[in-house]
């Protein structure tokens, strides 16, 4: 999971392609579930599933469910999760995309915030903070 | 599933790195793995679908203390899964072997047969059965032959209704595996004597030259195989022990003892060493430990005299030994603890054991301490006003 070219990089070969069927052939096929991708986050920073969902503020059991792969996750949680395995923006991206939910997108207020918070390493607690002054719905929904 | 277990099973599960995929089924995956804080070699984790699960045969199992049974490591719950985690045993499968050589030798057959039957009477003591003794689940290396994999392991008191999805090997399990008996000792029994006859002949017993092959083995051995895969349970040898007895006297014994005899002997020279350093070592902490709390008993009794004595030697020496035993307390015993090579047991983990070290400990000081103040005070009245 070293390099992960650019979604720019790649959208410009496409276009240069003669065809589909050229870029495709040498594409390398990105099959993977969010499962594996969520495993391969954990392995690659070395951290445990409980100090990740610790942080994120998930239950535990949901948690274990999702990385499984026999749960579906929402997309606030996933923004969690991503905050939990102290995701870069670029894998947040990549995390939500897995979880088949839309990505971030700065042009939304409460997604602009969130992307803020993701650069500039807040944990997930300071993004909820952060949201709330701001007016906007946390990530953790309040109960 | 708790909260609290949950994330002791997943701190448990993800303290171990894989190295290796074995298998990979619907019922279950099994890795190869090694724990990423110490240093306990390979192990294997065997991950059982919950409805396939069958935990008290390998807490059974976890009671079993013999070389040819690997040591069960640690079991746990995860919300759909039972774990268990077990030593690795390196060698060859008599299946492999088998394939190498088409046939063993009388002293080789015989000699892992009473292996065989070693490991086995060890899981009867504990109230378990294999239930799938074949020539996959034998692993052979230098220290003979190991019996493996209790994927179907039962105890004796659950009936064989419950086991509905692998019945056993076809032509190593006993037949009452696959009707609606009771399995017992027995049905291992069967087993094994269908293992020592494969490797005898090369020919599996479900094949029907296998009666013929069978010929080819001396007599004495040949009955004792024929004995064991009676058909009724109760014409068969009563336990592995007997079989064992059984094979020995059929084989000639010298080589089987003697190969025995030099393996015990190295065993009991490294136990010797180990044990010698250690002792060593706790002679001379018991000496220390000892001396200073005579020293704190002696500052103790000196300062309870005169009280108002203020900041001296004696108080010094005090709070020097309420510190040690504090730092012991708080700081060596978990130390301890946490390094101790002490392999899980069911359920409990390290921070438990570590937190109750710990405050028993702390308690005990402090009670100690609140007692011989309390002894001072009624032996030496004259000193307080």
């Amino acid at each position: 999971m070293a390099e992960e070219q650019l979604t720019d990089e790649l959208l410009e070969r496409l276009l240069a392609s003669a065809s589909p069927e050229a870029y495709l052939s040498t594409m390398e096929p990105e099959d993977r579930t969010l499962s594996e991708y969520l495993f391969s986050l954990l392995h690659d920073k070395g951290l445990s599933r409980s100090e990740v969902f610790e942080a994120a503020g998930i239950d535990r059991t949901h948690g274990y469910q999702v990385f499984e792969g026999t749960r579906k996750v929402g997309r606030d949680r996933a923004i969690m999760l991503a905050f939990g395995l102290r995701c870069t923006l670029r894998e947040t991206q990549h995390l939500l995309r897995f979880a088949g939910v839309a990505e971030l997108w700065c042009k939304v207020r409460r997604d602009a915030i969130i992307i803020y918070c993701i650069e500039h390493g807040f944990d997930r607690t300071e993004c909820d903070d952060t949201l709330y002054r701001m007016g906007e719905r946390t990530l953790l929904p309040e109960d | 599933m708790d909260d609290d277990e949950l994330e002791q099973s997943l701190d448990l599960d993800d303290s171990f790195e894989v190295r290796q995929v074995l298998a990979k089924s619907d019922s279950g995956r099994t890795e190869l793995v090694v724990s990423k804080d110490e240093n306990y070699g390979l192990l294997v984790r065997k991950y059982i679908a919950r409805e396939l699960a069958n935990p008290e045969a390998w807490s059974a199992a976890s009671k079993v203390s013999c070389p040819q049974v690997p040591r069960v490591f640690a079991t746990y719950w995860l919300p759909d899964r039972f774990v268990v985690i077990y030593d690795y045993v390196e060698g060859v499968s008599v299946r492999e072997l088998m394939r190498e050589k088409g046939r063993l030798g009388l002293q080789e057959a015989a000699s892992i047969a009473v292996d065989v039957c070693l490991a086995a009477s060890e899981l009867h003591r504990q109230g378990v059965v294999h239930r799938d003794i074949t020539p996959g689940n034998v692993i052979v290396n230098n220290r003979g032959a190991h019996l493996i994999d209790l994927g179907i392991a039962r105890r004796y008191e659950q009936g064989a209704r419950h086991d509905t999805t692998h019945l056993g090997t076809f032509g190593f399990a006993a037949p009452e595996q696959f009707g609606f008996a009771q399995t017992d000792a027995r049905s291992d029994v069967y087993s094994i004597g269908s293992l020592l006859g494969y490797m005898l002949t090369g020919v599996v017993p479900s094949d029907p030259g296998f009666d013929a092959a069978m010929e080819g083995v001396p007599e004495a051995l040949r009955k004792v195989v024929e004995k064991a895969r009676s058909f009724e349970p109760s014409a068969r040898h009563a336990g592995a022990t007997e079989l064992a007895e059984r094979i020995q006297s059929a084989v000639p014994v010298s080589s089987m003892l003697e190969e025995r005899g030099r393996a015990a002997r190295l065993a009991r020279l490294a136990f010797h060493t180990t044990r010698g350093a250690r002792r060593v070592g706790a002679v001379a902490f018991l000496v220390l430990g000892s001396a200073l709390a005579l020293v704190f008993l002696a500052a103790f009794l000196s300062l309870m005299r005169d009280p108002m004595q203020g900041t001296n030697l004696a108080s010094a020496i005090l709070e020097l030994a309420i510190g040690a035993a504090l730092f012991d307390a708080c700081g060596l015993q978990p130390f301890l603890v946490m390094v101790r090579a002490q392999p899980y047991v069911e359920g409990s983990s390290r921070v438990k054991t570590y937190l109750r070290r710990c405050l028993t400990d702390v308690l005990l000081v402090i009670g100690l301490f609140i007692a011989i103040t309390l002894v001072a005070m009624i032996l030496l009245p004259s000193s307080w006003q």
